[in-house]
């Protein structure tokens, strides 16, 4: 293979995994209208939660199902700071992601957590050995399509269901929902749960992925979030449900893409990369604003007096 | 159906903003009522419909709908006894979502929400019907965003939510002080008409006198958080707008300011 359909197939599978952090913020943020700052921290316990269920010699998918939990968790502490504390959304967030960075590090034990070489007995789900002889890389596609698939079917399932579209309706406008008989604490908590459950996911996906698991490997998660989101958003059309959630993981992959071919094409390393990705979000964010000065601009420019004023 | 006993309710207590709005406040309505409430600005209204919908508790005082005492029971819980329709068109439905959705949402008001699907196909033939009635053409959007209809087929919309499962208190708090004057009247009439269909039990609040008259078995003219007016039956039928202002004068003696009043 080239090395540009290598970094290609790379960012692809890349795209994937973290694709299903990028739908958990989908939840949070789009349904909900929380901007929810527990990712960074919960995208790291879904790491470190692997990792031990691992060293530990559990099944790679059973440590997954644990990391689900322990993300579950995280976005519970969330929502009951917010939903029954009355802490605002964005600070409850920003608490349990500075309380997480303390109980990432007392499960890891240290900093850092190495799922391979000397640990190689270790079962991990990207070992796996598919028919053909397929290569590392193809594993991690093959692995990182049936998770996120999976995750979008049910995910659109979900919000399909009484509970499921109170949720939504919750974020769209809440008074109405109280109107309609539904608790709009409980439905922004399991929210947040469910958003969450998804970051840890893909935290332990990733971890297993890369061989090891970090104490900083969720640091702006959250960022990374949102940009997959509204590049699928602009990238991708709207039609339904469906298009939406793909969207997400469409956009994912996208930014995976470009991250993969910039370092290897540019002179930017990793470590500028957080800048970049910071930028580029504050500049999407800052587009429906801008396009719309620009109309009323235009509007301004074109609306001419026809006769003078007093 | 409706009993409010001696409510009172003062904000900022204890503050240089204390504002006490409601001050020993009692109402109660007969199954079949549909009593209209005129007041000035600020005379407490939209804080006693709050009080009886549970967005707000009172400092005293009880709130009973049909034979439970629902002073405190939270705004959720309560739900299931009231159809609510606010002044604010946005307020009485979820903008993102499809027509359809919204009035499935209203369908499970009052009941327990779980993992069936939100859409029934067994409920689509009769939402089409609900929406016909309102002749409006909403029944060829069922799939349309809400946001994308105009405030008016949004109040109508909200209307048949609020109704739908026949609530024990339709509550309406100026539904229609936002809509020109032709779709208010429009909004009036599907109101008219969906309340005599279900003798639904109905709180009407309006800065229209005219449409406080013509409406209703029964008015209420409220003033700094007391009701001052209180006319009902024959009485009520032979009401005009002059004699309600001379009324309102000599019963609170001052005159009645409201700056979205209409007096025609
Ligand atoms: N949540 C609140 N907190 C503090 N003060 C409030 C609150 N809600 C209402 N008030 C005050 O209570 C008073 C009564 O308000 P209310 O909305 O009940 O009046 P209203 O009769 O509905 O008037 P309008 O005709 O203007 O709608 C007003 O002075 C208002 O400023
Ligand atoms: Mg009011």
């Amino acid at each position: 293979m080239s090395s540009f359909a290598s970094s290609l197939v790379s960012g692809v599978s890349q795209g994937l995994l973290w694709a299903i952090m990028a739908l958990g913020v989908y939840i949070t943020f789009r349904l909900l209208d929380i901007a929810d700052m527990t990712v960074d921290g919960s995208f790291t316990t879904g790491g470190a939660v692997t990792a031990i269920c691992m060293m530990a010699g559990y099944h790679p998918l059973f440590a997954i199902l644990v990391a689900t939990l322990a993300g579950m968790l995280a976005g519970l502490i969330t929502g009951i700071l917010t939903t029954r504390m009355k802490i605002p959304a964005l600070l409850s967030g920003i608490l349990t992601q500075i309380g997480l960075y303390t109980i990432n590090l007392r499960i890891m034990g240290k900093a850092n957590i190495p799922l391979t070489g000397i640990n190689s007995q270790i079962q991990n789900l990207f070992n796996w050995q598919l028919p053909f002889n397929a290569s590392r890389s193809a594993v991690a596609l093959m692995i990182g399509l049936i998770f996120t698939s999976v995750i979008i079917v049910l995910m659109y399932l979900f919000f399909g269901t009484e509970i499921g579209a109170a949720i939504r309706a919750t974020g769209n406008n809440p008074a109405m929902v109280r109107a309609l008989g539904a608790n709009t604490k409980n439905t922004t908590l399991f929210g947040l749960m469910m958003g969450n459950a998804l970051v840890a996911i893909s935290g332990g996906l990733v971890a297993q992925q890369q061989g090891y698991s970090d104490i900083g490997m969720g640091t702006g998660a959250i960022v990374i979030g949102l940009a997959s989101i509204i590049i699928g958003e602009v990238l991708f059309p709207k039609i339904n449900f469906w298009f939406r959630l793909i969207g997400v993981a469409f956009g994912s992959i996208i930014y995976r893409i470009v991250i993969t071919l910039i370092l290897r094409y540019s002179p930017l390393k990793s470590y500028d990369l957080k800048l970049f990705t910071a930028i580029v979000v504050a500049l999407a964010l800052w587009l429906p604003y801008l396009l719309q000065q620009i109309r009323e601009h235009k509007a301004r420019r074109s609306n001419i007096p026809s006769r003078g004023g007093v | 159906m409706l009993e409010v006993v001696d409510v009172s309710k003062t904000f900022n207590p204890g503050t240089v903003n204390e504002n006490p709005v409601l001050k020993g406040l009692s109402l109660k309505l007969s199954p079949g009522d549909f009593v209209t409430i005129i007041g000035g600005n600020g005379a407490g209204k939209s804080t006693l419909m709050n009080i009886i919908s549970g967005v707000l508790f009172p400092d005293h005082g009880r709130v009973y709908l049909g034979t439970h005492d629902v002073t405190y029971m939270p705004e959720y819980r309560r739900a299931k006894f009231l159809g609510r329709v606010f002044q604010d068109p946005m307020q009485g439905t979820a903008g993102d979502m499809e027509v359809v959705e919204n009035l499935a949402m209203a369908s499970q008001r009052g009941s327990f929400r779980g993992l069936n699907w939100n859409l029934k196909s067994r409920q689509f033939a009769y939402f089409q019907e609900l929406l016909a009635s309102l002749d409006l053409g909403l029944e060829n959007r069922l799939h349309a965003k809400v946001k994308l209809l105009s405030g008016g087929q949004r109040q109508a919309l909200t209307l048949l939510m609020a109704s739908m499962n026949q609530p024990d208190l339709l509550l309406l708090d100026e539904h229609t002080a936002a809509l020109d004057p032709k779709t208010a009247q429009k909004v009036m009439q599907v109101t008219q008409r969906v309340v005599s269909a279900d003798h639904l039990t109905t709180l009407m609040i309006t800065h229209n006198m005219q449409q406080a008259i013509q409406y209703g078995n029964r008015l209420i003219m409220m003033d700094s958080g007391k009701i001052v007016l209180d006319i009902a039956g024959e009485d009520k039928k032979e009401l005009t707008v002059e004699q309600l202002l001379a009324k309102f004068v000599t019963a609170s003696g001052n005159a009645l300011a409201n700056d979205r009043m209409l007096l025609s």
